[in-house]
């Protein structure tokens, strides 16, 4: 199912699904200068929407590999998370997917030179259950961090939003939102 | 790949962007001089202002620090970059840097004066030595944190280097000026 920003549906009308793929895309406008890299992150928060911890942002350099377990990434997103759903604790109500651009002091960029950008949920297969493509007509310019959707309980079950939330602070205002330490 | 206390979100990799394995302990010379406490874990963390002498020597960034944003060194006048295969050059101030490029950026160049490395793709690093300044050499981080060393006149160096998911900065001591030779860094045909 395609999302419109702010809607939301349930991963599974049993609430039996256990893991899902979470996929990120996009393009990036290219030129001879620096090009604005993104990076995918998941931030675990409470439910009053705080991280559960100072350092619960996971990114891609948090990622040790245990020998031989590496998964490729199927298909053409450009980053991809896995998520164990029945594994999540008990105190994580709501999984926030953020991407920033990278702030190199060398022309980081923003979401303005971006295109295409879209997150998606899949089960195990690698079928989606539900796609969101940031809203191309809403003015990014100033957009250093977003916020692209969000996986939350509800009534015992799990539920995607897509949020399409912009922060022109970037990580520094995302860390501030959910009370993360960069 | 997994983080250890999150071990319900993986990351799945893109085909030849596979994390770069550690140092093993096998590969090591170990001689019998007394080990500095400094150097063995737990490691010293940057903290707001954290000071490097030649007897507290290391500093390791933690994951978030090694990987967002520039490490920003200030008063040193060249650097040496050698990559994970084994090649490198070094970079006098005010040339154009040789250092690979992603996201169109050196990896490390002269930029504005300073020193910039990206951090973003610092795995891709196996050393950056930092050199050649007279007074105290200055780095900062994107979260505001700084370290600082002396620069001893030349005679001090930075080495920045991957340990894992974390960068290493250490100071260290050299005898001459060729940082190339010193290091025994291979430079790129």
């Amino acid at each position: 199912m395609i999302l419109t920003t702010g809607q939301n549906i349930a991963l599974s009308s049993t609430g039996l699904i256990q893991d899902v793929i979470v996929g990120f895309g996009w393009n990036v406008r290219k030129g001879n200068g620096p090009l604005t890299e993104l990076v995918p992150s998941a931030i675990v928060c409470d439910k009053n929407d705080q991280a559960i911890s100072p350092n619960h942002l996971v990114f891609f350099n948090q990622m040790q590999t245990p020998d031989g377990d590496i998964v490729y990434i199927e298909g053409d997103d450009e980053e991809q998370l896995e998520i164990s759903l029945k594994r999540v604790p008990l105190n994580a109500e709501k999984i926030y997917f953020v991407v920033y651009t990278d702030p190199d002091i060398r022309r980081p960029g923003n979401f303005g030179s971006v295109t295409d950008a879209y997150i998606r949920v899949a089960g195990r297969d690698n079928v989606d259950i539900a796609r969101y493509n940031i809203d191309s007509n809403v003015n990014k310019d100033d957009f250093t961090a977003m916020i692209f959707g969000e996986l939350y309980r509800y009534k015992g079950a799990w539920k995607f939003r897509a949020t399409g939330q912009g922060y022109k602070d970037g990580l520094e205002g995302v860390a501030k939102t959910f009370g993360v330490k960069i | 790949m997994i983080r250890q206390d999150v071990p319900y979100i993986r990351r799945r990799v893109k085909k030849g962007n596979e994390p770069v394995q550690e140092e093993s302990a096998t590969s090591l010379k170990l001689n019998n001089s007394p080990i500095k406490k400094s150097r063995l874990p737990p490691f010293r963390e940057v903290e707001d202002k954290t000071i490097l002498t030649l007897d507290e020597p290391t500093v390791r960034l933690n994951p978030y620090q090694s990987a967002i944003g520039s490490l920003v060194i200030r008063e040193a006048k060249v650097f040496a970059w050698e990559t994970n295969n084994g090649y490198g050059n070094i970079v006098h101030w005010a040339q154009d840097s040789t250092a690979p490029m992603y996201g169109n950026r050196p990896l490390a160049e002269f930029h504005k004066g300073d020193i910039v490395m990206g951090l973003r793709h610092s795995k891709h690093l196996r050393r950056l030595i930092v050199g050649q300044a007279q007074g105290y050499l200055r780095a900062t981080l994107y979260d505001g944190s700084e370290i600082v060393a002396d620069g001893n006149n030349g005679k001090n160096v930075l080495i920045i280097s991957r340990i894992g998911n974390q960068a290493e900065i250490r100071l260290e001591n050299i005898n001459g000026d060729d940082i190339i030779q010193t290091f025994g860094i291979q430079v790129m045909p």
